[in-house]
Parts: C-alpha cells; structure tokens; sequence
C-alpha cells in the first residue's frame, strides 16, 4: 500500500462543476463507482471525458473482447508491476 | 478490415490516425474510446491549458525516450505551424534540452515532465514535480501528465506493433485545436444505432 501523498487533491460530488458532474455520473454508469483516477483525472475534463470510458473499455471489453478476461487481468496485473503502480 | 473496423477508422478525418487508425480499427469497442482520446490528449480542445508549442515538445521527448519514430515524423511536418524548427525538435531528443535558451520555462517543464513520466520517475521525483508546478496549476498538472501518459502508451502501441510511421495525420498538434463540434460528431457517428448495429453484429 502506498504512503505517498496525492500530488492534486480529488474533486468531490459537492465541488464538480456541471461539466464534471456528467463525467462523475457516467463513470457510476460504466463502472458503478466514481474512481480517485476518475476524481483527479476530471481536473482535466475534455481529456477526462475520453480517457474514462477508454479505461472501461479495455478494461471490461465486450462481447466482441478477443481477450479472455482471466488473460487481460493478468495482462493488466504484470503491467502495473512493472510499472509500480498499485492503483 | 471488417464493416465496422472501417466505420471507425472512416467516422471523421480528423481523427483518424492513419496507422494507428487503421490497426485500431481492429478492436472498434476501445478504438471508439482510444481515438477521441488520443485526439483531445495530442491535437488539443478547446478548452486547454497546455500551449500547443508546449504539447508538441512533451510528445517529443516521451517518444524519444520510448524510442518511437512515430512521432517525430508526425511533428516534423507540423513543426512549422507550431513555430517549432528543426534543431529544437533535435534539441529535444538530445540532453542538451535542459539548459538550451530555446526553450522558455513552460516549455522546459513540460519537456521536464515527459521525460520523468515516460521514464517512470514521476512518483519520487520531487525536484521536478516543483519545477513543474511552479509554471502550471493543478488542473494544467494533471493535463500535462495525461498527455505523457497517453502519449507514452501511443508510442508503445505503435512501438509493439510495428506501425509504419506516415505523413501526419490529424492526431498531430496543430496550430488550431480540434473543436468540440469535431467530437460531438465523432460520438454521433460512433455511437448512433447503425454504428451499434455494427459492432454488436
């Protein structure tokens, strides 16, 4: 587990703004839950507004997935080892 | 290519991507994702606080320190409008860009920020992380490093699949930003009942 300090405060449902506040609920929709990823990374929302529904997407593809899901998480496990990161 | 790998490589010309468009185009549910993505992070909205002069220097040094031609192709023929020149697309690639005159403050952090996110020192490194705060805002920080991260992972993508760099393509920075209409009709087109249809078939 990390001891590191966030280097940008998280924005919270009562601080977003109108614009923020749609990324939030979207982020509820495809993944049921508003990430500190998704809180931080809303500082930069024409970016976010992509960037979180990308992360779904390859994260929990889809029918069309060629990936089994057992073969993508241990993808996804190996590449955040390496890149030490414990998100 | 299949109907429906071609509907998003063809949704708009301005966000296709040539190569990367086109191997993309083979998993159209994240591509649909990826290209608007990488077309806000690397081209610009319109409501960003990263100057594209500063965008295309960050791009420059984490594709060279990824080792990646792609983007130095896709800048060199943008540099122009950028105000960008030769040697200082080089100066990039070299060490020499730390203390160059070239390059103001901004520029300097920004080139300061790719370099340590691309080389995965981003967490620890405190020195540049004030170095880069002290000329960008919080909200401007968080762009900065999406950018690197996204271009990082660009460079990999086309790095592992051996893209074949090209003229550039509307993923490159440019003079002008990629408006919101442009991604209003990239959503439209992406996601409207035919596109559905398509990829679900």
């Amino acid at each position: 587990m990390s001891s590191v300090p966030p280097r940008v405060p998280t924005i919270d449902d009562a601080e977003a703004s109108a614009e923020v506040g749609r990324i939030f609920d979207g982020a509820r929709e495809l993944l049921a839950f508003v990430s500190n990823f998704a809180r931080t990374a809303a500082r930069a929302p024409a970016l976010a507004r992509w960037v979180i529904p990308m992360i779904a997407a390859i994260q929990r593809g889809g029918p069309d997935a060629a990936l089994d899901p057992r073969i993508k998480e241990l993808a996804i496990l190996k590449t955040s080892t390496l890149n030490r990161c414990f998100f | 290519m299949s109907e429906d790998a071609g509907s998003v490589t063809n949704a708009t010309g301005t966000m296709t991507g040539g190569g990367l468009g086109r191997a993309l185009g083979e998993v159209p549910r994240s591509a649909r994702w990826i290209l608007p993505a990488a077309a806000a992070a690397f081209a610009g909205t319109e409501t960003s606080a990263i100057g594209q002069r500063e965008r295309a220097l960050l791009i420059l040094r984490v594709a060279s320190i990824e080792r990646s031609p792609y983007w130095r192709t896709q800048i060199e023929g943008v540099a122009g409008d950028l105000g960008l020149t030769e040697d200082e697309i080089t100066l990039v690639e070299s060490d020499e860009w730390e203390t160059a005159p070239a390059f103001d403050d901004r520029e300097r952090a920004a080139i300061l920020w790719g370099d340590r996110v691309a080389r995965r020192l981003a967490r620890r490194d405190r020195v540049a992380y004030e170095t880069v705060r002290a000329v960008f805002d919080e909200d401007a920080f968080v762009e900065l490093t999406m950018i690197a991260a996204l271009a990082a992972m660009h460079a990999r993508i086309a790095n592992a699949l051996r893209i074949v760099p090209e003229p550039p393509t509307g993923l490159a920075p440019r003079a002008r930003p990629i408006s919101d209409d442009v991604f209003r009709t990239w959503n439209a087109s992406m996601f409207d009942d035919h596109a559905h249809e398509e990829i679900a078939s």
